[in-house]
């Protein structure tokens, strides 16, 4: 069952999908679908298409070269370019620091950064997480220190997502050790090749390289680089983290690993029969199916509520719940049904690599290992749940 | 977050916040069939939520998802699904036949009560399953055969019954009148306190409603859109259960303290909250989809008892838990609520039934 949409919604809808099939090049594509590695390029290339074809900043105010998309807009974007096979946006630019400089930004600081964040010319992180600042972000000690027009800043950020990439990084800063943990926290922009910046890898459970630790060491920053006021960056930090969840449910990539699962399903067999003719695979298909409908109708509930007002936070969290737990079932059913197969991974395999059905497995592979993490980035899913029973019980 | 409702809607639905409180107020959770309350009921529009404006009915899907949803906490002892939805909804599928044009109008002023029996002993909710067998004579037909846990059976005035024809085979519906010779009514007692019976039909007096058509596409469809009912009457007693079950951790005090401050029921509570959302999704979903194509009606009805189901039995198992010794009584209302949602969770078909609907019909993209 297809949810209400206006005609002017179906039409845009139309229109993001004829974008990208006629813009998503191919080769970034097959890589997506079958969960082989992509590359940096193949990110900033699937950017800049974007950026020239006035898509990628469409959720951005017209003021700042954006099309003031509507939250279902936004949402319809980003499940028909998830359905396409497009590759993750990298969001850091484009959807949280772009909006808290033109929200929260000096006109110099919009002059300098919108610009380039809008054609995809700079590569951007995200500096929250510390080794002891997990869950408990407010608890981060990465201190910055006043010296004339500068920062000195020190200390370590963790699971910092692609930072062996990036241009630039985002960061939480301590400028008060001396107040309530929340009241003396700083956003600052930090140009990556400063000196004192260096970049350890972490190498994850599906034997790839995405996160990262970044040290600090008297790194210089200018003052100049701070958004907002001096120890007012906890209010920028919530306000980032509302613009990352209301499209976290990421339908459209759910809807392509459901695609997964049925593609890697049709090539295996039990015995003479095809293992898709099994009921028992068969029925958990079916209940896959359902939970992506409930949560599809779920998050467009809660995109509509977000176009008259905020939505409440429990349905936001929830959609971040439900979402990550849909996205680990999807992708560790598509693992079970395999049998045997499922003991052999290789992490570097490319398209060419193998025949395609093997690609495709072990991609799969890939994917389940890397959806340990959903469940704990972006708000763990225990303090998510933490959020909806104090939005109920009022402690 | 009624982000999906009109003005209108959401005023209707404090309407019948108000009924639920005016008619089944108090907190026993047991009430008894009255058929002078059905009748103010009626005056509300409740009994006319399956008949189409222009023949005098109100409302549309959205409309016959709130009443249920609203009406849900109340428990009400009236046959508002088994006759204002489900055999509403046959009969509407029936006309332009006569004797359903016939009995319509009283089935929504609540003067007549109908009841759909169509399933028999074994059947597992296989509408298509019938035994009962219909044989002409020169009064009309004679019916022989039983109809298994009939909702109101001995409360209502008219039977709609399906049988086959004894010489083609072929499925029909026949109207039963309450009064007619050769029907037999045992009662069963509901779990959930509402009246059900078994019915026997031995050369029992009966009209001929419909033969010549689908009538196999007929029940299941009115089957639906009474399912797609159920869906929201479970997602109004799960937000009846959980907001009961908050008011509790937040004054039931043990180790000094609010037992609403420990994070292990607090967790538990966020996933009651998030199964009942999801179920309120799909009670959309499903209450749209019986406007939709038969296809896209079956599997998003399914799909939606479904996941109720499951909803459910979390949701009601979870209330009565965390409001320990006092939550298995009698008397307090989660138990009664809980039963309810049992019935519910029985009735028209399960879970099994449903996933087992939904393989046959998705299959896999091979």
């Amino acid at each position: 069952m297809k949810f209400p949409l206006t005609a002017e919604e179906e039409e845009f809808r139309c229109n993001i999908r004829d974008f990208c099939a006629d813009n998503l090049p191919s080769e970034i594509s097959e890589k997506v679908v079958t969960g082989v590695k992509l590359s940096r390029d193949d990110y900033v290339e699937w950017q800049r298409i974007l950026a020239r074809g006035g898509l990628l900043c469409g959720a951005w105010p017209a003021a700042h070269g954006g099309h003031d998309w509507s939250p279902i807009k936004a949402y319809l974007f980003d499940e028909e370019c998830g359905r396409a096979g497009a590759p993750w946006l990298l969001p850091f630019g484009v959807n949280y620091v772009g909006p808290v400089i033109h929200t929260y930004g000096s006109e110099e600081q919009k002059a300098r950064y919108l610009p380039e964040i809008a054609s995809a010319q700079t590569f951007w992180c995200q500096g929250y997480s510390e080794p002891e600042a997990g869950s408990d972000l407010a608890g981060l000690k990465m201190r910055a220190v006043r010296d004339g027009d500068h920062y000195i800043v020190s200390g370590r950020k963790i699971w910092t997502t692609m930072a062996h990439w990036a241009d630039r990084i985002f960061c939480l800063v301590r400028t008060d050790p001396d107040v309530r943990p929340q009241a003396g926290i700083s956003f600052l922009l930090v140009d990556l090749r400063s000196p004192g910046i260096s970049i350890r890898p972490i190498m994850t459970m599906d034997g790839r390289h995405d996160l990262n630790e970044v040290l600090f060491e008297d790194v210089r920053v200018p003052v100049a680089d701070r958004v907002g006021e001096e120890n007012g960056g906890w209010t920028i930090a919530k306000f980032l983290l509302s613009n990352e969840r209301l499209l976290v449910a990421e339908i459209g990539k759910q809807k392509r690993l459901m695609e997964a699962v049925r593609s890697i399903l049709s090539g295996l067999a039990d015995g003479d029969a095809p293992l898709s003719a099994d009921r028992a695979v068969q029925a958990r298909i079916v209940e896959l199916e359902t939970r992506l409908l409930a949560l599809e109708w779920s998050a467009l509930r809660t995109v509509r509520a977000a176009a008259t007002g905020h939505p409440p936070a429990a349905a936001v969290s929830m959609l971040k719940v439900r979402g990550s737990e849909l996205e680990q079932a999807l992708t560790e059913f598509a693992v079970e049904i395999m049998g045997p197969e499922a003991m052999v991974y290789a992490p570097k395999m490319g398209l060419g690599d193998a025949d395609p059905s093997q690609v495709m497995r072990n991609g799969a592979m890939a994917r389940m290992l890397w959806a340990r993490c959903v469940t704990i980035y972006g708000g763990s899913n225990e303090i998510q749940r933490n959020i909806i029973a104090k939005s109920l019980i009022g402690f | 977050m009624e982000s999906m409702l009109t003005d209108e809607q959401v005023q209707f639905a404090q309407i019948l916040d108000r009924v639920v409180e005016q008619e089944y107020g108090g907190r026993s959770g047991v009430h008894r069939f009255d058929r002078l309350r059905l009748g103010r009921i009626a005056e509300l529009g409740c009994l006319s939520l399956a008949v189409p404006e222009h023949m005098g009915g109100y409302g549309g899907p959205v409309e016959r998802m709130l009443v249920m949803q609203h009406l849900a906490p109340g428990l009400p002892a009236e046959p508002i699904l088994a006759s204002g939805i489900h055999a509403a909804a046959l009969l509407v599928a029936a006309l332009p036949n006569p004797a359903a044009a016939e009995l319509l109008p009283g089935l929504m002023d609540g003067s007549v009560i109908a009841t759909v029996a169509d399933q028999e002993e074994g059947a597992r909710y296989r509408t298509g399953q019938v035994a009962t067998l219909a044989r002409p004579d020169a009064d009309g037909w004679l019916l022989d055969g039983e109809k298994h846990l009939v909702a109101f059976a001995e409360e209502a005035d008219v039977l709609i019954v399906s049988a086959r024809d004894a010489q083609g085979g072929e499925l029909g519906l026949y109207c039963i009148d309450a009064q007619a010779p050769g029907l037999h009514v045992t009662a069963r007692s509901g779990v959930d306190g509402l009246p059900r019976g078994d019915v026997r039909l031995v050369g029992c007096r009966a009209s001929a409603l419909i033969a010549d058509r689908a009538v196999d596409a007929m029940l299941s469809a009115a089957t639906d859109q009474a399912e797609a009912a159920q869906v929201a009457e479970m997602v109004g007693l799960m937000d009846a259960l959980i907001r009961e079950t908050t008011g509790y951790l937040q004054t039931r005090r043990q180790f000094g303290t609010e037992i609403g401050r420990f994070q292990a029921l607090q967790h538990r509570l966020a996933d009651m909250w998030m199964w009942c959302e999801e179920a309120r999704s799909l009670a959309l979903a499903a209450a749209l989809s019986c406007e939709a194509s038969a296809e896209e009606r079956t599997k998003t009805v399914s799909m939606a008892k479904m996941q109720a189901c499951d909803a459910a039995k979390l949701v009601a198992a979870e209330a009565v838990q965390m409001h320990g010794g006092i939550g298995v009584t009698e008397e307090l209302i989660v138990s009664h609520w809980f039963k309810r949602l049992l019935a519910l969770r029985a009735s028209l078909g399960d879970r099994r039934f449903h996933l087992d609907r939904l393989v046959d019909l998705c299959g896999v993209a091979a």
